[in-house]
């Protein structure tokens, strides 16, 4: 593939209306970022959900974040990059082995600092998602935009599965594609409703639409108002009456 | 750097590199198929030069039969520095823990049993023995450094670290492993001075490896909170876990761990005094002390009537292995399978034995003796004391003394008659104590014969009675429904091996992941000690709850060890065309076998004891029947005298 991948993306996190309400903190994180590897760009995109019930979640997510960036930078140094289910595994075991030592080093236990975690990443040679937990991914790769890995809500409400649990690296569910990704969103559990048809298992259409024509035509000079904008919609009435939990999303298109 | 000299100023090519560590890189020498090269990756200073100048000069056919020793001196340029030196290459040689390891051993010498293991423990002493007869000391004991052949020999390598003595000068080891160093030396420098004790605790620890499955002696369950938080600090605190006095130094063995006592009390005595105080304070076994020891061992070794894998001590009365394996611990897997003609010189068939059991007759039932039978006259009343039939008839007299009286004298009836109740109370009043008393003594000796009776008659049925003869009939029948039921069974546990395939699948592609060689970060060569002393060698045996409660296991250890398993796990596909092995067909095979074996012996024996029956009856009747008649007049003694009083 001759040609250079140029993707257009945008994340934003706001705090749900409970948690205002509580004087609480938001404990989503989520970022989307284009690094190179050589010449060719890797799309990037990260998505954690700090639980509710642990004291120390938000911390946990933001470290989920940071570790799972640091690790895509010392990825784009190799020669060769292969999208599998290890890569997946490798990054998930780096967040960890973090957010373990500093449990230990706190004298905390790693359950304070749970959370979800969801990552994509996709350059010319595929597209690689891996999701822990509830929320979810959708990605078209030219086959249609498609729910990529089924959310985990586990059987009882309210239970989802954390990065932090000691059987995480089994939890992990992995989907690898081979194109790269055309359009892609991950999202957290607390616009899971709006966003996916949850019977059909599929993703809404109508929800994601305008949010990738946006990217997709956005000029130069407005590209910074796209976090500002995205951020308005997260904490409209529209979405506020559907759901009082944090709410994130990351977001990307491929514009050619 | 192709081109080296010897010594004596010898050209030699250095060939291809097998294998690089901290120090130098080991190479092939062309022209030679048995010797190798170590050159050093920076050059040496004066001492070492001269110490591996020595070693070479000192080197003898015993040294070099135990160890890769010096055999000479390489140098960059004819007479220059000591670049190197020339060594015995060790041809299929494996490192020690290959054999120790039960989960290695598995792979590497599957069909190698507990006499293997002592061979190769008493080489192990021969080696060293060797080196301290000649006033070195190796220093750096640890499962690195000694090698064992696919004949048990022992070699020794690292030759260049060992402490070398030098007339009244020492050429220091300086560098050691924690966990095989002596408590007197734990926490101390490793450049101090060693001494063959400081090795003896190495030896002693190599020696405990491999009889003992690979378990580290002070690795245990701590009895107290704050005890056994490192193998170091165990080791310094002499808790031997394995210990006759383990419950006071604080730890006790780890589950399904060989009790000391399967070695035989003098080497048990050895391991005691290596790991406590006595070899600390200097008197640890010597490497020739455990030579001689070993040997005596092996030259008084039992094997296991189920399966020639199963090799033990003879001191010991039962297998030890096949009690751990009733556990589900399995130390050495029985490759062949187990026939009966081996090892009871034929095939013997099970219903040849039933028909003869039938044939032999039922016995005839014992005869007992009634004590109701006999009436013997009862015992005469102590004196004041008036049995009840005198009573009577002292009341009928009072009775018929006042119906003589008012037929004689008459007057008022009221009168007689008062006098009548008068002496009938007068009577029946006169010597109730003593009399009651007396009914009482008897009443209870009466009890006690009935006892004694009923006691001695259990007894010779138990001997000597057709219900024994019907028990063990019906035992022996018992038998033989499950012997002839086995093939079912047989059919029935090869099913269960397609219902349990995927797991056993699933744990068999773990087993192939050794802790020892995983790169875990954060998991020191202690830590996976103390793992492997707990049976955690794989990843089939990671689980979360088994390691974290392992001391010095804390949740960031656990998890990486969890996280290790879980993602090769995630790279296991169940293959169903594989789904049973042979090998496990065979295992069930062999277990069956095994019960037809054991079904086969007891009914032998079973036939014996019934044929002998009758003579065994006859001899508990010769045995029992005076007892029994004695307890029969005692009873009907005491029925006599209960009767005279009631």
């Amino acid at each position: 593939m001759g040609k250079r991948l140029n993707w257009e993306s945008a994340s934003a996190a706001v705090i749900g209306t409970s948690h205002v309400e509580r004087g609480g903190v938001c404990q989503d994180r989520c970022s989307a970022k284009v690094t190179f590897q050589g010449k060719r760009p890797w799309l990037a995109i990260f998505v954690a959900d700090g639980a509710g019930s642990a004291e120390y979640s938000e911390i946990g997510a933001q470290m989920a974040i940071d570790i799972a960036n640091d690790f895509v930078i010392q990825l784009m140094n190799l020669p060769e990059i292969e999208l599998s289910d290890s890569l997946a595994v490798e990054i998930v075991k780096e967040i960890r082995t973090a957010i373990y030592a500093t449990a230990e080093e706190t004298g905390r236990t790693a359950r304070e600092y749970a959370c979800t975690f969801l990552g994509l990443l996709s350059s010319e040679l595929g597209t690689l998602a891996f999701q822990i937990g509830d929320g979810g991914i959708v990605v078209n790769t030219g086959t249609g935009l498609e729910l990529a890995l089924e959310p985990q809500n586990g059987d009882f409400a309210n239970f989802t599965f954390f990065i932090s649990d000691s059987d995480a690296v089994e939890n992990l569910q992995t989907k690898i594609y081979e194109g790269p990704a055309l359009q892609a969103a991950a999202f957290s559990d607390g616009i899971q409703r709006l966003a996916l048809d949850m019977s059909a298992g599929t993703p809404h259409l109508p929800f994601f639409t305008p949010f990738f024509n946006v990217l997709a035509t956005v000029s130069p000079e407005a590209r910074d108002q796209i976090p500002g904008a995205l951020s308005a919609f997260l904490n409209s009435e529209k979405v506020n009456n559907r759901t009082d939990d944090d709410k994130s999303m990351a977001l990307a298109v491929l514009r050619g | 750097m192709s081109k080296l000299f010897t010594s004596a100023g010898q050209l030699v090519t250095i060939g291809k590199e097998l294998g690089r560590g901290g120090e130098g890189t080991v190479f092939t020498l062309s022209g030679t198929e048995h010797l190798v090269a170590k050159i050093y990756h920076e050059s040496l200073d004066q001492k070492k030069q001269s110490k591996l100048r020595l070693m070479a000069g000192n080197r003898d056919e015993k040294l070099l039969s135990y160890t890769a020793w010096p055999q000479d001196t390489l140098h960059a340029s004819r007479g220059g520095p000591v670049v190197g030196f020339v060594m015995a290459k060790i041809n299929d040689m494996k490192p020690i823990q290959m054999l120790y390891s039960p989960a290695h051993r598995k792979r590497e010498y599957s069909n190698r049993g507990w006499d293997f293991l002592l061979f190769a423990a008493r080489n192990a002493a021969a080696a060293f023995t060797i080196l301290h007869e000649r006033g070195h000391v190796l220093g750096d004991v640890n499962q690195g450094n000694a090698y064992v052949g696919n004949k048990a020999t022992v070699t020794l390598i690292d030759t260049d670290s060992y402490q070398i003595r030098e007339r009244d000068q020492l050429h220091l080891c300086e560098v050691g492993v924690s966990h095989y160093t002596p408590p007197e030396l734990q926490g101390g420098s490793f450049k101090a001075p060693r001494t063959a004790n400081h090795d003896n605790f190495g030896l002693a620890l190599l020696i405990f490896h491999l009889l003992y499955g690979g378990r580290h002696p002070y690795a245990g369950v701590p009895q107290r909170d704050g005890v056994g938080e490192s193998l170091e600090s165990n080791i310094q605190q002499l808790r031997f876990a394995y210990s006759r006095t383990a419950a006071q130094r604080l730890l006790t063995p780890p589950p399904n761990s060989l009790p000391l006592s399967i070695v035989p009390p003098a080497i048990a005595e050895m391991f005691e005094a290596a790991f406590t105080e006595k070899g600390r304070d200097g008197h640890r076994p010597t490497a020739r002390q455990w030579l001689d020891e070993l040997d005596r061992t092996r030259a008084n070794l039992k094997v296991c009537p189920q399966t020639k894998m199963h090799v033990y001590s003879g001191h010991l009365h039962g297998c030890p292995w096949c009690d751990l394996e009733t556990q589900g611990v399995v130390y050495f897997v029985s490759a062949t399978l187990y026939t009966s003609a081996t090892a009871t010189g034929g095939p013997i068939r099970i219903a040849d034995i039933w028909a003869a059991i039938c044939l032999v007759p039922m016995p005839s039932d014992v005869k007992i003796p009634d004590p109701t039978k006999k009436r013997p006259p009862p015992t005469p009343l102590p004196t004041g004391v008036v049995g009840d039939g005198a009573r009577k008839m002292a009341s009928l007299v009072a009775f018929g003394a006042a119906i003589a009286a008012y037929s004689t004298f008459h007057g008022p009836g009221l009168l007689y008659t008062i006098a009548v109740i008068v002496s009938l109370v007068v009577i029946w009043k006169f010597g109730a104590g003593e009399r009651n008393e007396e009914a009482r003594s008897r009443a209870v000796a009466r009890q006690n014969a009935q006892k004694q009776y009923d006691l001695a008659v259990d007894s010779l049925f138990r001997d000597a009675g057709t219900a024994t003869f019907q028990n063990r009939r019906e035992h022996l029948n018992r038998l033989k429904l499950e012997y002839d039921d086995l093939a079912n069974r047989e059919r029935k546990d090869l099913d269960t091996l397609h219902t349990h395939a995927e797991k056993r699948q699933r744990v068999r592609f773990l087993e192939q992941f050794f802790i020892d060689k995983a790169n875990l970060s954060g998991i020191g060569p202690a830590n996976r000690a103390t793992l492997a002393s707990f049976g955690i060698e794989t990843a089939a045996e990671v689980e979360w709850n088994r390691i974290r409660r392992l001391k010095g296991f804390g949740d960031v250890k656990t998890r990486a060890l969890v996280d290790w398993r879980k993602s090769l796990e995630r790279n296991f596909r169940f293959n169903p065309s594989l789904s049973v092995t042979q090998a496990d067909i065979n295992q069930v095979k062999q277990k069956v076998q095994a019960r037809a074996q054991e079904i086969q012996q007891e009914m032998r024996k079973g036939l014996a004891e019934i044929q002998n029956f009758p003579r065994q009856q006859e001899e508990a009747i010769r045995r029992h029947t005076p007892i029994l008649q004695r307890a029969a007049d005692r009873l009907a003694q005491a029925n006599a005298d209960w009767e005279a009083l009631h």
